[in-house]
C-alpha cells in the first residue's frame, strides 16, 4: 500500500512497474500480426515483384510512378471518395431516428432490436451475396415483387449498369453498417436523462425542436464515434463490391480495395498493388487525424 | 451434384474407355509402371509433395486423395499432399504461394508461362519419363513451351462450338445452323420474330470467360490476340468483329447487357431454353445434364464472316513442377503415376469430358459420340497465347474490358494493346 | 391521454416492425432460396416462396461438403481468438482507462491505426509472415490475425467502460486492504462485465466472419472455417445457391443467439465507449 501515492485527483500515480506490464501484451500482438504485414507492405511497395511473385529487388519510386500513371486511378479515387461519403451520410441519417425508434418502449422491441441486428450477425460476404441474387436480373426476387407491384414492366438487371450497381451497392453497404451505428447511437440516447427531456417539453417546445435542440447536441460525441468508425469500416471494405460486380464491367464500379487486389492477384502487379495499399493507408491516416483534430477528440481524451 | 454430373454425363465415356484400357496399351503401360517403381523407388529420397490441383469437379478431391494414397503405398518414403482448389481461386492461390516461397511441388492451372519465365519450373522432359512425354499430342505439347523448352505437360485439353437449340430452330423455321454471320443474322431474325421470349445467341463478355469469347467471335474474322509473332488485340479483324457483336446487341439478337453477363448465366438461360445459341465447350452437355437440362441441342461450327473460315477454340491446362531442392525424383514418379493409363482415365473421368491429351487415350475417345466431333475440330484450333508470360495479364485484362469494347471498340482493345505490349 | 399514448405505442410498434422485417428480407430471402428444390432456383419469374419446401437441403448440405467440420473450426479459432482477446486487451484497456503515463497517446494511436489497415492489403504481408514463422495452414496463425485485428474495438469499449466505473470504489477496496489486482477482480470486472462481455462477443463475431485471411491462410479442409468452406458451393459452371444460402443460414444461426443473449448487455456496454 505505502507505495501507492493517492494524487490530488484521487487516483493512483503509476503503479511501480510502470504501463509495460500492462499494455505489452497487446503492443506485441499488433506489432506481429499488424504492423509486422504493414511493414512488409510498405516494403514491397519500394521493390520490384516479377509477374509470379518473385522479388526482384528495390527500384525506388517505381511502383507508385506506374500507378500513377494509370488511366484509371483518378476515377477511381474519386469513386473511392464519393462511395464512402454517400454510405456515411446515408447511415448517419438513417441510424438517428432509427436509434430513436429503438430507443422507444413498445411490446416487442427485444425481438424488434433482434431483427436489427441480423445484418451485423451475418457476413458481410453472404448478406452480399444474397443481395446479388436478390437482384439477378433473369432469377431475382425481386424483380418478381417489382413487376407485381407494377413498379417496373419487366425485369431489370440491376447489377448491369454501373451507376444502377453501385446505387445498390451503396444501398447494401448502408444496410450492413446500420445495425452497429444505431446501436451505438442507442447507447447515445440511453445517456441523456429523462429530465433533460421533460424539461424542454414542459418549455412547451415540440419534439421536434426538443430533438434538434437538446438531444442531437448531447448525441454528438456519439455519432462522431459511429461515423469514424464507419468510416474507417467502409473504406477498407472489399466484400461487397467483390461479391456484387468484381468492380466491373472493366474498372466502373471498382474502389481502391477491390482495385487493389485486382493488381495483386490478376494483374500480377504485386509492387503496384502494395503501393496502392500504402497511399490507400496514408490517405486514411491523415483523414482520420484531421477528423479527430477538428471535432476535438483528442482535447476531451487530455482532460 | 457436381459428383452426378460427371458421374451420369460421363458414364458412357467412362466405361467405353475403361473397356478399351484394358487391352494391350494398358498392360504395356503397367508393364513400364512396375519396372520405373522397381528401379526408381530405391533412388527417391524421403520427400513432402505438396500438390495443387484445379477442381473441374467435386470428383477431383476424392480421386487425387485415393490416387495419393495408392502412390504413397508403392513409394512409402514420400508424403503426398493434395489441395484441390477451385478455379475462382486457384491462380490467386497460386501467386500468393510463390510470392511468399512456399510454392507447390506440382500445380495445375491455366497458366504456367510467368513461372517458367522466373526460371521457377522443372522443363517437361525432368517431370516425366520420355515415354510419357511421346505419349502427349504433340500440338498440345507445342504450346507448352517457354523460350521454345516445354515447361509443363498438357493435361487435358478442350475445344468448342456453337450449341444450338433444336426445338427453337424448328419453331423458327431454320433448317441449317448458321455457318456465316450474315447466315446468323437471318436465323436471330427469325428466332426473334417466331419465338418470343427467347434471346437468339447467347453472348458472356462479362469477366468470366470473355477472353474466350472474344477470341472465338474474332477468330471467326481471321483475327487472334496474337498474330505473328506480336500482339493484335486491336486489329481491324478484331475490332470489325466487336462491330458486328455491337449490331447483335442493339438489333435484340442477344441477351442485354452482354459486358456484364457471365457464362454461367448464359448456359443456365441454355439450359432452360431460353437462349437458342450458345458458344459451348466439349464438356458443356454434362453441364447441360446436371442443371437437369431437357433441352435438345445440336452442335454446329462456329459462324464466321463472309469470306472467311471457321475455326474453334482449344484450352489446354497444364501440370508443371516447381524447381525445390531434392523433390524432382519425387515430383517425376508422382507425375508418371498420374498418366499410368488407368490413373489418367481416372483423371479424366473425374475432370469430366474434355479431350485427353495424350495420344492413346485420344485415339480411344475419338469413337466416343459426345468428345469425337470436338477432337476433328482441332486441326483449325487457335489457342491462347500460352506460352508468353504477361499472358494471364491480359487476359485479365480482356475479361475485364473487352465487354466495354462493345461501346467503343478501337478505343478499349486499343487499351488492352498498349498493355499486353508493355510485357 | 391515455388513447393518444396507445396510438403513439400502436403507430411505434408498427413502424417498428415493419423495420423490422425490412431488416430480416434478406435473410427470410437466403432461408426461402435454401429450402427451394433444385429446379425451381432458375424459374422465371422467380418465386417467393419454395413450391415445394426442401428442408432436407440442409441435410444435404452437411453431406455435400463437410460443414460439421467447417463448424468445428469456425467454433475452435472463434474461441481461442476470442480468449486471447480477453487475457490481451483486458489489462490495457484497465491500464489506459486508470493512469496517464508518457506514451498514452501513442499507445491508442498505434491501436487505432490496426483498423485502419485493411485486411486485403495486408494479406500477402501476412501470409509471408505465417510461413516465415512455419504456421502455415495452423489455426494458431487465424487465430492470432483475428485477435490482433479485433483487439482495438476491445480495447476502446472495455476502457469506456472501466473509465465509467468511479475509480473511489476501487479506492474504497484498497482502504480495506486489497491489493490492486484483488479489487480489479472483484470489484471492477463484475461492475465492466456488460463491457466486456460485448467487447468479446464482438471479437467473437468478427472472427467468425472472417473470410479473405481465413482464404490464403487455409489449405486444407480440416483448418478451414465455415465462411470459406461455404464459398466451395460456387463452381465453375454453376452456383449450387439452395445449399450455399443452406451453409450461409446455418452460419449466421450460433452468431444471432450470442448477440441476441447479450442485446441487455449491448447497449449498456457500448454506452460507455460512445460518451468517451
Amino acid at each position: 500500500m505505502s507505495n501507492l501515492k493517492y494524487r490530488p485527483d484521487g487516483k493512483f500515480r503509476t503503479p511501480p512497474l510502470g504501463p509495460l506490464p500492462w499494455i505489452a501484451p497487446s503492443l506485441i500482438l499488433i506489432a506481429t500480426w499488424v504492423f509486422w504485414p504493414a511493414f512488409e507492405m510498405v516494403r514491397t511497395s519500394f521493390r520490384e515483384v516479377s509477374r509470379s511473385g518473385l522479388i526482384l529487388g528495390y527500384v525506388g519510386l517505381e511502383n507508385y510512378s506506374d500507378l500513377i500513371a494509370r488511366p484509371e486511378l483518378v476515377t477511381i479515387f474519386a469513386r473511392t471518395f464519393l462511395w464512402v461519403g454517400t454510405i456515411v451520410f446515408f447511415t448517419a441519417i438513417i441510424s438517428l431516428p432509427l436509434a430513436s425508434l429503438l430507443n422507444q418502449k413498445f411490446p416487442g422491441l427485444t425481438v424488434v432490436r433482434w431483427f436489427i441486428i441480423l445484418p451485423w450477425a451475418a457476413s458481410v460476404f453472404s448478406t452480399a451475396l444474397t443481395f446479388r441474387w436478390m437482384l439477378n436480373g433473369y432469377y431475382g426476387f425481386f424483380n418478381t415483387l417489382l413487376v407485381d407491384l407494377r413498379i417496373i414492366d419487366e425485369p431489370i438487371d440491376w447489377l448491369g449498369y454501373p451507376t444502377v450497381a453501385l446505387a445498390w451497392m451503396v444501398a447494401v453497404a448502408v444496410f450492413v453498417s446500420l445495425p452497429f451505428t444505431s446501436f451505438v447511437l442507442l447507447a447515445g440516447l440511453q445517456t441523456i436523462p429523462n429530465e433533460v427531456r421533460e424539461a424542454a417539453q414542459v418549455d412547451g417546445a415540440s419534439p421536434w425542436r426538443t430533438y434538434w435542440r437538446i438531444v442531437f447536441p448531447l448525441l454528438r460525441p456519439a455519432l462522431l464515434v459511429a461515423l469514424v468508425i464507419n468510416l474507417i469500416n467502409v473504406f477498407n471494405n472489399f466484400p461487397i463490391i467483390w461479391v456484387m460486380t468484381q468492380g466491373g464491367p472493366g474498372n466502373s464500379t471498382d474502389v481502391t480495395t477491390t482495385f487493389m487486389y485486382k493488381l495483386a492477384f490478376r494483374m500480377q502487379e504485386m509492387g503496384q498493388s502494395a503501393a496502392l495499399a500504402t497511399f490507400n493507408f496514408v490517405i486514411i491516416f491523415m483523414f482520420i487525424l484531421l477528423f479527430l483534430r477538428v471535432s476535438g477528440w483528442n482535447k476531451k481524451d487530455e482532460n | 451434384m457436381r459428383l452426378k454430373r460427371s458421374l451420369a454425363g460421363i458414364a458412357a465415356l467412362a466405361v467405353l474407355l475403361a473397356a478399351c484400357s484394358s487391352g494391350a496399351s494398358d498392360e504395356a503401360a503397367e508393364e513400364t509402371s512396375t519396372d520405373t517403381s522397381t528401379e526408381v523407388a530405391g533412388e527417391i529420397p524421403a520427400t513432402d509433395l505438396y500438390i495443387v490441383m484445379a477442381q473441374y469437379t467435386d470428383a477431383m478431391q476424392p480421386y487425387f486423395d485415393d490416387l495419393a494414397a495408392r502412390f504413397m503405398e508403392q513409394y512409402p518414403q514420400v508424403n503426398a499432399e493434395v489441395e484441390v482448389v477451385n478455379w475462382e481461386q486457384l491462380n490467386d492461390k497460386l501467386a500468393t504461394l510463390v510470392a511468399t516461397g512456399q510454392a507447390p511441388d506440382i500445380a495445375n492451372s491455366n497458366v504456367f508461362a510467368n513461372f517458367a519465365a522466373d526460371g521457377l519450373l522443372y522443363p517437361a522432359e525432368d517431370i516425366v519419363s520420355p515415354e510419357v512425354l511421346a505419349d502427349i499430342v504433340p500440338a498440345f505439347l507445342d504450346n507448352s513451351k517457354y523460350d521454345g523448352v516445354a515447361y509443363a505437360v498438357p493435361d487435358l485439353a478442350s475445344a468448342r462450338a456453337m450449341f444450338y437449340n433444336k426445338e427453337i430452330f424448328e419453331q423458327a423455321g431454320i433448317t441449317t445452323p448458321p455457318t456465316t454471320w450474315s447466315e446468323l443474322e437471318t436465323a436471330a431474325a427469325a428466332i426473334k420474330a417466331n419465338v418470343p421470349g427467347v434471346f437468339p445467341y447467347g453472348i458472356p463478355l462479362g469477366p468470366e470467360e470473355a477472353q474466350a469469347e472474344f477470341m472465338i467471335w474474332g477468330g471467326g474474322n481471321g483475327g487472334n490476340v496474337y498474330q505473328d509473332g506480336a500482339w493484335a488485340i486491336n486489329s481491324a479483324e478484331n475490332v470489325e468483329t466487336m462491330e458486328f457483336l455491337k449490331k447483335m446487341v442493339d438489333a435484340g439478337y442477344t441477351q442485354p447487357n452482354p459486358a456484364t453477363t457471365n457464362r454461367t448465366e448464359v448456359f443456365q438461360l441454355f439450359g432452360e431454353g431460353k437462349i437458342a445459341m450458345v458458344n459451348g465447350s466439349v464438356f458443356f452437355p454434362s453441364v447441360l445434364a446436371d442443371q437437369g437440362s431437357t433441352v435438345e441441342f445440336g452442335t454446329g461450327a462456329f459462324p464466321h464472316n463472309d469470306g472467311k473460315s471457321s475455326i474453334t477454340l482449344g484450352v489446354q491446362d497444364y501440370f508443371f513442377g516447381f524447381k525445390k531442392e531434392g523433390n524432382q525424383a519425387a515430383v517425376k514418379a508422382f507425375m508418371d503415376f498420374i498418366y499410368v493409363p488407368d490413373n489418367y482415365l481416372g483423371f479424366l473421368e473425374a475432370a469430366g469430358g474434355f479431350i485427353p491429351a495424350t495420344v492413346s487415350a485420344g485415339a480411344q475417345a475419338a469413337n466416343d459420340p459426345a468428345i469425337g466431333p470436338f477432337i476433328d475440330l482441332l486441326p483449325g484450333a487457335i489457342f491462347y497465347p500460352g506460352d508468353l508470360a504477361n499472358w494471364p495479364a491480359v487476359q485479365t485484362e480482356l475479361q475485364q474490358k473487352v465487354g466495354l469494347a462493345l461501346n467503343d471498340a478501337p478505343g478499349v482493345l486499343g487499351q488492352i494493346q498498349a498493355l499486353a505490349e508493355q510485357g | 391521454m391515455k388513447t393518444k399514448t396507445f396510438f403513439k405505442t400502436t403507430i411505434i410498434s408498427i413502424t417498428a416492425y415493419a423495420v423490422a422485417f425490412i431488416f430480416a428480407v434478406p435473410y427470410l430471402h437466403m432461408l426461402t432460396t435454401a429450402t427451394k428444390p433444385d429446379d425451381e432456383l432458375f424459374m422465371m419469374p422467380a418465386t417467393y416462396l419454395p413450391s415445394d419446401w426442401q428442408w432436407v437441403n440442409f441435410i444435404q448440405t452437411f453431406e455435400n461438403a463437410p460443414i460439421g467440420i467447417y463448424l468445428r473450426n469456425s467454433v475452435i479459432i472463434s474461441l481461442l481468438a476470442t480468449l486471447v482477446v480477453l487475457v490481451v486487451a483486458l489489462p490495457a484497456a484497465y491500464y489506459v482507462a486508470r493512469f496517464k503515463f508518457r506514451g498514452k497517446a501513442i499507445f491508442l494511436l498505434l491501436v487505432l491505426v490496426t483498423q485502419m489497415l485493411s485486411p486485403v492489403a495486408l494479406v500477402v504481408g501476412i501470409y509471408r509472415e505465417v510461413v516465415t514463422l512455419g504456421l502455415v495452414n495452423t489455426y494458431l496463425s487465424l487465430v492470432l490475425v483475428s485477435a490482433a485485428f479485433n483487439l482495438a474495438f476491445a480495447i476502446w469499449i472495455m476502457a469506456g467502460f472501466f473509465a465509467s466505473i468511479p475509480s473511489e470504489i476501487e479506492d474504497a477496496a484498497f482502504i480495506d486492504g486489497c491489493s490492486r489486482f484483488m479489487a480489479m477482480r472483484k470489484i471492477t470486472i463484475p461492475l465492466a462485465l456488460p463491457g466486456i462481455a460485448t467487447a468479446l462477443i464482438f471479437t467473437f463475431i468478427a472472427a467468425w466472419n472472417e473470410f479473405v485471411i481465413a482464404l490464403t491462410l487455409t489449405s486444407t479442409v480440416d483448418k478451414r472455417p465455415l465462411t470459406v468452406g461455404i464459398n466451395t458451393f460456387i463452381g465453375q459452371y454453376q452456383v449450387q445457391w439452395n445449399y450455399l444460402f443452406a451453409a450461409a443460414f446455418i452460419s449466421i444461426i450460433p452468431v444471432v443467439i450470442l448477440f441476441g443473449s447479450i442485446q441487455k448487455w449491448l447497449v449498456s456496454g457500448l454506452t460507455a465507449g460512445s460518451i468517451k
